[in-house]
């Protein structure tokens, strides 16, 4: 058992040794400042910096890349509060006009680095709260994180800006799709979907439908987007020649138009003629033996928050007289 | 608005219009205005058009035949090119029609000649209004049109396929620090980082743009706008994304009062202090938050907009900009960049006509470079444009006034209105060619213009005229953020619109900023024949 042991702690050290070895081991000369970064990263997952710690670290090393201290050391702790703010907006942990005024207050201290003789320097000496007030000339050393504050650090008084509501932020969201909502919070990406038919509706020559599969892994109410993109490859033997064409189409979920059993596992969605300026060239069959008319269909699957897993693998689809109509549903 | 300006020039004399001094004004000094006015028209028909610089390739599509199609018949015969309509009768014009003399383009150049197929002509043009009185080929005949309006209009709008201007990408923001960097443009690729876009491809497109890829049935935007696609090694950040979206971030001059100006006298957006009394709109402030969020900031190096439009050696009076590194220009986010305003736009067109650029082969008074100057006042008529947003009803807006155009140019009006239209410009353009006069034996540069101060002015009015309409009409014109929110929604699109358009005074409400406008562009197309060579006779008609 001692041997077991032992030989476990063995093992251990020798991971832990490669894993500093990597860590630590000299970047090739002339390495640039991306990767003398990168290599930072290593060394800081390696004493357990926190996550913030070591994102704000890793803003300042890329700020470096393009300028020089000291103030590459605030633009990239502005940045990185930026970030933070934004995403706080994002998902309506602050409100419109306290955000508005948290970013003026960021960028208004922006400027005074850029413009007071002294204060980039004095910055870089030491932020102890990272209000962005030096400490030297911080009456209030101990600032709320995030926290709008006036020249001398202490809490910005005054009224806060006008700003639009917090309705309208999320009416804003919506119309934009920018989609960091409840919802989909930690859903992953959604799984691949394929595609599965395509041909018109025999019953009404103006609509073609296409069929791909479908996920119910993504939360209730997480908007699924199927994004499809369709390329005609036409050939004729007689005429000796060939052309192609392209199409794209995005569809929610909830347009899908199979209420069949089949409906759990497809959705079917319809593409209407009066919506496709080339439809000819995506419906029209091959008549001739010696003719094809292909189409090649790929989808991916896009959720609320915009995340997918990619582009499914092309399926090609031969349309004739006999293979161009969907089949019942 | 350069087009009416044109025709203005035209018809005050041809036409024998009355117009009265304003109130106040010397006499001989208006008569002298009066006479530049006329002399104006004969100067710049005799400058080329430069259209012959145009990449003709462009004009490729489908039913028109290739460049030079119809070969030369037996020695000398002009090439045909074929068009898609008629214009002036005819369904071919000669190759190379746009390659003379402004006052020789025998046809109506489009006004989007450098991008769209065809023959390069605008199809059913006329003056319109009193104008077809002495410029149609209905009057005059088809050989007789003075097109020169056209072309300088043309120049004038071409300065937004300044696609170079901007090119924009991501910086790594937060995700970065979490690991290596190949390890993120990996999971980016897996995760689908460009699907991510989408919802900013929209939010963008629908600000500046049609926005009609957004919807359900749209073309894959991913694919367009997808930098991931060409992810290079360039350090900290990913992708290049540049075109017709984002040319406009150079056309915005905020008049707004409190506003930092931190760089220049009068900034230009910024999105943070952008909107009606600073007050950014519900979908700048998401943008701007989403942008902070993914690190989507200015990409220096292959963009011209900085380097164009920073001011160094100004001879105007003006301060030069305070110049930014690299680095200051690309590591703040965009709603945080300050973008150089509209006036120094101006400003860079100006000095490239009246100097030339002989290291690169341009000469001086490249018809043009004017366009620039001209572009620039055009977008200080526009109230989202002073008051630094792109939204607040921004494109609707535009559109609107695109739609209405005819009623605010009053075309179809008796001809006593339309007189009256033209007297009210001239003496508005009077007032702007006597400070360009004042200006110019104030600084002793009889051979210049003040063009940013002109824009600057101008924009000054807009807003003030905005502000004081926006407080008249309840907060219904020209501010409207449920304009833009319904924008988004191609369903509610056309309820957008109606917003600026419905109105039962959207042409007597909207037409002050536009005849402030053509009046300021007639006055530095006055003011700048003062450079041009002189006249040579004019041809009788």
């Amino acid at each position: 058992m001692k041997r077991l042991i032992l030989f476990l702690v063995l093992l251990l050290l020798i991971f832990l040794g490669f894993a500093c070895w990597l860590a630590v081991k000299p970047l090739p000369a002339g390495a640039d400042c991306r990767l003398v970064a990168e290599h930072k990263v290593r060394l800081w997952n390696l004493v357990f910096w926190d996550k913030a710690r070591r994102e704000a670290e890793y803003q300042k090393e890329l700020a470096a890349c393009l300028g020089s201290p000291p103030c590459t050391d605030f633009t990239a702790a502005a940045n990185f509060d930026y970030m933070r703010l934004g995403r706080q907006l994002l998902s309506g942990a602050i409100a419109p006009d306290e955000y508005l005024a948290r970013v003026r207050d960021i960028s208004r201290k922006l400027r005074l680095a850029r413009t007071v003789p002294g204060w980039a320097d004095a910055l870089a000496k030491g932020d102890h709260d990272c209000d962005l007030v030096p400490d030297d000339r911080d009456r209030c050393p101990d600032s709320a994180d995030l926290g709008a504050t006036d020249d001398q650090g202490c809490p910005a008084k005054g009224p806060m800006p006008k700003a639009p509501s917090r309705e309208e932020i999320e009416r804003a969201k919506e119309v934009m799709h920018v989609a960091i909502s409840g919802p989909c919070k930690d859903a992953a990406p959604p799984t691949y979907s394929t595609p599965l038919l395509i041909g018109l509706d025999p019953n009404d020559p103006d609509s073609f439908y296409i069929a791909v599969s479908k996920t119910a892994e993504q939360p209730p109410a997480c908007p699924v987007f199927y994004d499809i993109r369709i390329r005609s490859e036409r050939s004729s033997f007689f005429s000796q020649s060939s052309s192609s064409a392209h199409f794209s189409f995005v569809f929610r979920s909830s347009e899908n138009v199979d209420r069949s059993p089949a409906g759990q596992f497809r959705n079917v969605f319809r593409v209407r003629k009066q919506n496709v300026p080339q439809w000819n060239d995506l419906v029209t069959p091959a008549i001739e033996p010696s003719d094809h008319e292909d189409r090649i269909v790929q989808v991916r699957m896009v959720n609320g928050n915009g995340l997918s897993r990619g582009w499914s693998e092309p399926r090609r689809f031969s349309i004739n007289i006999l293979t161009r109509n969907f089949p019942p549903f | 608005m350069v087009e009416f300006a044109y025709e203005t020039m035209l018809a005050v004399p041809g036409l024998e219009i009355q117009v009265h001094p304003p109130e106040g004004a010397d006499p001989a000094e208006w008569e002298r205005f009066l006479q530049a006015l006329a002399a104006t028209p004969l100067k710049w028909r005799d400058l080329p058009s430069a259209l012959h610089r145009l990449n003709l390739e462009k004009l490729k599509s489908p039913p028109v035949k290739p460049l030079a199609d119809v070969p030369p018949a037996g020695g000398g015969a002009a090439a045909q090119l074929t068009c898609s309509e008629q214009i002036y009768d005819q369904k071919t014009v000669p190759d190379e029609w746009w390659n003379h003399k402004m006052g020789e383009v025998r046809y109506p150049v489009s006004t989007d000649f450098a991008n769209i197929a065809d023959c390069g002509v605008r199809f059913r043009w006329e003056p319109g209004g009193v104008f077809n009185e002495i410029n149609s080929a209905a009057t005059v005949g088809a050989k007789n049109v003075d097109h020169t309006g056209m072309v300088l209009g043309m120049w004038a709008a071409s300065v937004d396929n300044e696609f170079d201007d901007t090119h924009l990408w991501y910086r790594l923001t937060s995700v970065a620090g979490l690991g290596e960097l190949e390890k993120v443009i990996d999971d980016a690729i897996d995760k689908g980082l460009g699907s991510l876009l989408i919802p900013f491809v929209c939010a963008w497109d629908c600000i500046f743009n049609s926005c009609d890829d957004c919807d359900k049935d749209a073309k894959d935007i991913a694919d367009d706008a997808n930098p991931i696609d060409d992810v290079i090694g360039l350090i900290p950040g990913v992708g290049d994304t540049s075109g017709e979206d984002y040319v406009g971030v150079w056309h915005f001059i905020n008049m707004n009062p409190g506003r930092s100006n931190e760089y220049d006298d009068h900034e230009g957006e910024l999105w943070e202090e952008g909107g009606p009394n600073g007050v950014p709109s519900a979908e700048e402030i998401v943008l701007m938050a989403y942008f902070d969020t993914v690190g989507f900031s200015l990409h220096y190096e292959p963009s011209n907009g900085p380097k164009r439009y920073q001011i160094t050696g100004a001879d105007d009076g003006l301060p030069d900009t305070k110049m930014r590194s690299e680095a200051q220009w690309q590591f703040a986010t965009l709603g945080h960049t300050a973008f150089e305003p509209v006036d120094n736009l101006a400003y860079y067109g100006w000095r490239r006509f009246r100097d030339g650029v002989p290291e690169e082969g341009i000469e001086k008074h490249r018809v043009s470079f004017i366009g620039w100057p001209l572009h620039a006042i055009g977008d200080a008529t526009v109230p989202m444009h002073v008051a630094g947003t792109s939204s607040w009803g921004h494109r609707p807006f535009e559109d609107g006034q695109m739609e209405i155009w005819s009623k605010l140019r009053m075309e179809r009006e008796p001809q006593a209105a339309q007189f009256e239209l033209i007297t009210r410009v001239v003496q508005a353009a009077f007032e702007n060619w006597r400070f360009i006069e004042q200006w110019r034996a104030l600084t002793g540069r009889r051979d210049d213009v003040p063009v940013r101060e002109l824009v600057t002015r101008l924009a000054q009015r807009t807003y003030d005229y905005s502000m004081a309409k926006q407080s008249e009409t309840d907060q219904t014109w020209p501010f409207l953020p449920a304009a833009t929110a319904l924008w988004f929604v191609k369903a509610t699109r056309a309820a957008s619109l109606a917003l600026y358009t419905g109105r039962d005074d959207s042409a007597s409400i909207g037409r002050p900023p536009i005849e402030d406008g053509i009046a300021t562009s007639m006055a530095l197309l006055i003011a700048t024949a003062d450079l041009l060579p002189p006249a040579p006779p004019p041809n009788p008609r």
